[in-house]
């Protein structure tokens, strides 16, 4: 009796396996050469016949691979709203994954382009070595990497280093304007190629308009702790400093509170950070990377992708530059005057070729 | 500036930033004397920073966020010792359950609260309290008595609690509970409710200091802003030898280790950032290999206790 029950039990045991195994195993290597082999002649399909009409995209996917949280109102903001930007106009499936550890992303990468997306939108330079080591796997993938300052795609053809660069000379510049004691800074959160590029140009931008100034480019060693941030840069304006912008995700709000806490101005980035400290916020910086992105979708989608370096300097739209919210009346005269022709000035290629 | 400024600076900063890991410490410090471990402060933590905002934010009070934030505390706190203590699961691993749902559970609740968007809200905040005269004393005076009244509060619960534990038989009976759970079920101590009664507490103290991080240290929610201040306080509960004062001066020197990389930055030293951001984690670990010897940890802690 006792050995029935032990044998039917396997049995069903058996069964329900089977039943489980069944679907799943032929489902998967199924779905994925299903779907990869349509992919190389559709990029050219949609736009080939009919330039001017509206393509149909709602086939193509897209995702951004982010490094931090979408709600830090700055560099992960702009990475979601690039994917939301495509979903939003041309209809594409878009998703996003946020906190993506280095160790892990290529995990994510391969799981992605094995699910055959059109476009991996990966969005720090961080990830480098990552996307390098799965790209050549997925030739008719465009993996698109967040960061024009160099072209580190070591030649391999689907991969592109898209982003704005010498936006630090811009927000420098601005800051050897709007300093009245001549000590400026610009807070990293961590030193990474995204942001040390940014700060690179710092300096350089500080002595087009300020040869006097000091400026100190420093980083915290935090993209998330604001109090922390806070209390290092009450500490520079303990020191001198009345003009201070930074570039560190979500502690980038405790640099902006000590900075209206203590009533110096500040410079937003990656994000109109106007609304965050009102009283502080005198202008942002932020990169144009929805746009740069739409543009690109549509050159992959037309096939015309050919991978490097894409980069969009001051002089080519690649950084734009908030409204004045009202600071225009609120500064000196001729400080406003000195920003506004700065401005136009980098973005007319006047200083060189930024 | 003169130097006489720049100290007292200083010292004021150590205070104000340690008060959210003394918050946390002396939490835990309640809860581990009771024989529970709780590893789970980070997302306690975490939970509360938000429902201090959310609850600021719609009652225009800070106050009302700070009760939020007690509140959500002590319910977390509930849900520990409803598994560690009733259901008697791992307590590490319960603990470690409760860091990745304060994660989880504070960036969803925050994005279905105030969404995804880049304007940050706007709310009634801690502001500091000037205590007359006293803050009139040089060099002490303006770190000491012109503080947040949390920065206040936690270091009055210090002796409050020192008290607590070692001059009365509440205090006595708990920390027995902590040593022998079976002796003192014998004596006639409710070793249940009393562990209950200390991670609900303890818990709630913990929420305080998160309360204080996003409505005090600064006025904003961001995702992972505790940034492992549960941890240090775990560190700082066995540095200061299972006793409130012990728990006050581990977080003063951790802090300290923060206040003085950030010194060093700003004195524009050529020694790397990542050297000097390292400073408060390798006093931490010097400060635990060097005086933990003599700490001795609550003899059940950790162990669950079945009665009969």
């Amino acid at each position: 009796m006792k050995k029935i029950a032990l044998l039917l039990a396997l049995t069903m045991l058996a069964v329900v396996f089977a039943a489980c195994a069944a679907p799943v195993a032929p489902a998967e290597p199924a779905k994925v050469p299903e779907q990869q082999k349509p992919a190389e002649p559709q990029p050219e399909q949609p736009a080939q016949p009919e330039e001017p009409a509206p393509a149909d995209y709602s086939d193509k996917k897209v995702v951004a691979l982010l490094s931090g949280v979408i709600t830090d109102g700055g560099w992960n903001s702009t990475g979601y709203k690039c994917a939301m930007n495509l979903a939003d106009k041309y209809g594409v499936q878009a998703d996003y994954v946020e906190s993506i550890a280095v160790s892990d992303m290529e995990e994510y990468l391969r799981m992605y382009a094995d699910d055959a997306y059109d476009i991996i939108i990966v969005h720090g330079s961080q990830f480098m070595d990552n996307v390098k080591a799965v790209a050549p796997d997925y030739p008719d993938i465009a993996f698109l990497v967040s960061f024009g300052d160099q072209d580190v795609s070591g030649g391999i053809k689907n991969i592109g280093c898209v982003g704005p660069k010498n936006m630090g000379i811009l927000i420098g510049a601005i800051m050897g304007i709007l300093t009245e004691n001549n000590y400026v800074a610009f807070l990293g959160g961590e030193e990474n190629p995204s942001i040390s590029n940014v700060a690179i140009g710092i300096e350089d931008g500080v002595k087009l308009t300020n040869p006097d100034a000091k400026v100190v480019t420093n980083y915290i060693g935090t993209l998330t702790d604001s109090s922390l941030a806070k209390e290092v840069t009450l500490q520079y304006i303990a020191d001198g400093v009345d003009v201070i912008s930074g570039s560190a995700n979500s502690a980038q709000l405790g640099i902006l509170e000590a900075a209206a806490e203590e009533g110096i101005y500040a410079l937003g980035f990656n994000g109109d950070q106007y609304d965050i400290q009102p009283d502080a916020v005198v202008l942002s910086i932020m990169r144009a990377y929805p746009a740069i992105y739409e543009k690109l979708f549509l050159e992959i989608m037309n096939g015309e992708f050919a991978g490097g370096q894409i980069a969009y300097g001051l002089k080519d739209g690649g950084t734009i530059v908030s409204e004045w919210h009202g600071w225009d009346s609120k500064l000196p005269k001729d400080k406003v005057d000195a920003i506004n022709k700065v401005i136009a000035d980098l973005f007319a290629g006047e200083y060189g070729d930024y | 500036m003169s130097i006489m400024n720049l100290i007292s600076g200083y010292l004021a900063s150590d205070i104000r930033m340690a008060t959210p890991i003394l918050f946390a410490g002396l939490g835990l410090l309640i809860i581990n004397r009771s024989g529970l471990l709780n590893i789970g402060a980070e997302g306690t933590m975490l939970v509360s920073t938000l429902l201090a905002v959310v609850g600021s934010y719609y009652s225009g009070s800070v106050w009302v966020g700070l009760l939020c934030a007690v509140i959500s505390g002590a319910l977390m706190g509930l849900l520990f010792a409803f598994f560690t203590v009733t259901v008697k699961a791992n307590q590490i691993v319960i603990g470690a359950a409760l860091n990745i749902l304060g994660s989880g559970l504070s960036a969803t609740l925050n994005r279905i609260i105030f969404g995804v968007s880049t304007t940050v809200t706007r709310f009634d905040a801690f502001t500091n309290i000037k205590i007359p005269l006293l803050s009139d004393i040089p060099l002490i005076g303006g770190a000491l008595f012109n503080q947040m009244i949390p920065v206040y509060a936690a270091f009055l619960l210090v002796p409050a609690i020192s008290y607590y534990l070692f001059r009365t038989q509440a205090g006595l009976n708990l920390r027995s509970v902590g040593e022998n759970p079976r002796v003192a079920d014998t004596l006639g101590v409710n070793v249940y409710r009393l562990q209950y009664m200390s991670a609900i507490i303890g818990s709630a103290l913990i929420a305080a200091g998160g309360a204080y991080l996003s409505t005090g240290l600064v006025s904003s929610f961001s995702e992972e802003m505790v940034a492992g201040r549960g941890y240090i306080a775990l560190a700082a509960v066995v540095f200061g030898k299972y006793k409130p004062g012990g728990v006050m001066l581990a977080s003063l020197i951790f802090v300290a280790g923060n206040v003085l990389s950030n010194i060093l930055q700003v004195s524009g030293t050529p020694i790397p950032y990542t050297l000097l951001t390292m400073i408060p984690y390798v006093l931490t670990v010097v400060a635990l290999a060097a005086f933990a010897k003599g700490a001795v940890a609550p003899a059940s802690l950790g162990r669950p206790y079945k009665r009969g």
